[in-house]
């Protein structure tokens, strides 16, 4: 990272470690939790280290996610362009509208009826590698059409374009694609998913876009193009973030072998697992991004109205005051309150599929291949330095 | 100790119920928070505030009575 002329240390910072927070970070964590970086574009920003300190910003009413706000942090030339008012740039009460509306179908209890869809695709996906025979790059075949098949579920995709949409999604957001590539597939799944709500306002199904349809659509509550951009975010949230965890967390327990066997055997031990995973690994590597719409103070420090300010969730999941031994991936720890999916009105409303992803994939994987390993070299895996969700580029596996 | 919540903050994301799923629950009908014991025995006291402290939208609202 350039030394900026102003002094203060650039964000975001790099990482040494792969597994590991940039040490510049947790350096900031323990020395000045709440300070000053600047941006790619010379914007400055606070940046807020500790545990504590990001749980009750992300709480915290006088403070906006409207990216549109003067001094709202920009942290990267991509997020500069994005200036759409979806629904998480948006504040309460306009925000809490539509929340309310998409709440019914991510409730814990709901979604434990995904369970058993979710087993039957990670097993179809499962005999897929088998009948392929190793190796086989775990990203492409198993983590990105997980999450994408889900969607499918969740939006109600029939089985006959899933192929079409599993495609346009990868094309879209696994940054795989060259810029152009990913802008067409985007236009595609926009028309794709208007075409899909007239379907479902024909002919409406027990998914989530056909309730939207029928209970506010209908009833004049939600405008038929807001459905469009609610269903692009859903979509979008869950994509990269589940199909990057899967990988990761798969290298992870690889690394960590003695763990892995333990979970093997005690398979009620992955949902622990998991939250762990999630604490460890924070792959939302790149914070939560506010604005301060009145002078507020953090950890002691004055944050005056129109500042911006960065929530470092990677550096509050490794705050030592909060996760005993933070660095030490511990699958016994509870880290239930790991603040992974964020927190706050926008923390991620599909936390609950998210987990019962995981859960599914990483238990089903090690189940279908016990002796499953790396089929490279450690140091020949790339590691997703530069993007937004952090993750690996490939993982060849065999077993 | 009483467990007041704010149905009026309450965005459905159910998190509490992980924590303590034996005092609250959510609405069939608004799926909302419910809260199913307001005043819960003792040995729920430390779920119950980690539901108060870890709720995204700070709905829940807990009372210590000794």
């Amino acid at each position: 990272m350039t030394m900026p002329t102003t002094g203060l240390p650039g964000f975001p910072m790099e990482r040494e470690s792969p597994y590991d927070p940039p040490p510049r970070i947790l350096q900031l964590l323990r020395e000045e939790p709440v300070s000053r970086v600047t941006l790619w574009n010379g914007q400055e920003a606070w940046l807020v280290t500790r545990y504590d300190d990001v749980r009750t910003l992300l709480t915290n009413p006088d403070l906006s996610a409207d990216v549109r706000k003067p001094g709202y942090p920009k942290v990267s030339a991509a997020l500069a362009h994005f200036t759409e008012g979806l629904l998480n740039h948006m504040d309460s009460p306009e925000h809490d509208v539509y929340r309310r509306m998409l709440a019914p179908d991510f409730m814990v209890k709901r979604v434990e009826g995904l369970r058993p869809d979710v087993e039957k695709l990670v097993d179809d996906l499962l005999d897929a590698m088998q009948t392929h025979g190793a190796p086989v790059d775990l990203v492409a075949s198993f983590a990105f059409p997980i999450p994408a098949l889900v969607t499918c579920s969740i939006l109600g995709v029939p089985y006959d374009r899933k192929d079409f949409f599993v495609h346009c999604a990868e094309a879209f957001l696994s940054g795989t694609s060259t810029a152009e590539a990913a802008a067409q597939a985007a236009r595609e799944l926009h028309a794709y998913l208007g075409e899909l709500i007239e379907a479902k306002k024909a002919a409406p199904g027990t998914d989530t876009l056909s309730r939207m349809v029928t209970e506010f659509v209908a009833t004049g509550q939600l405008d038929e193009t807001v459905l469009v951009t609610l269903a692009e975010l859903l979509l979008i949230a869950g994509f990269d973030t589940t199909a990057n965890m899967i990988a990761l967390g798969t290298l992870t327990l690889l690394r960590h072998p003695d763990q892995l066997e333990e979970l093997k055997a005690n398979p009620e031990q992955w949902p622990g697992a998991v939250e762990e995973l999630l604490r460890y690994l924070t792959i939302t590597h790149r914070g939560r991004h506010r604005v301060a719409t009145a002078d507020i103070v953090v950890g002691g420090q004055l944050i005056r109205a129109g500042e911006g300010v960065i929530a470092a969730q990677d550096a509050a999941n490794r705050d030592p005051d909060t996760f005993p031994d933070p660095d030490v991936v511990d699958i016994h720890r509870d880290a239930r309150h790991h603040l992974a999916f964020g927190h706050g009105v926008h923390q991620c409303i599909g936390a609950a599929v998210a987990r019962v992803e995981l859960q599914v994939a990483y238990a089903r994987l090690f189940a279908r291949f016990p002796g499953l390993e790396l089929a490279v070299p450690h140091d020949q895996i790339r590691f997703k330095h530069q993007s937004s969700v952090y993750g690996v580029a490939e993982l060849p596996v065999r077993w | 100790m009483h467990v007041r919540v704010d149905r009026d903050r309450c965005l459905g994301s159910g998190n509490c119920l992980a924590w303590a799923s034996e005092v609250f629950d959510q609405s069939d009908e608004d799926f909302l928070v419910v809260v199913l014991d307001e005043t819960p025995p003792e040995e729920r006291w430390a779920a119950v505030e980690q539901a108060a402290r870890f709720c995204p939208a700070q709905a829940i609202h807990v009372e210590r009575t000794s």
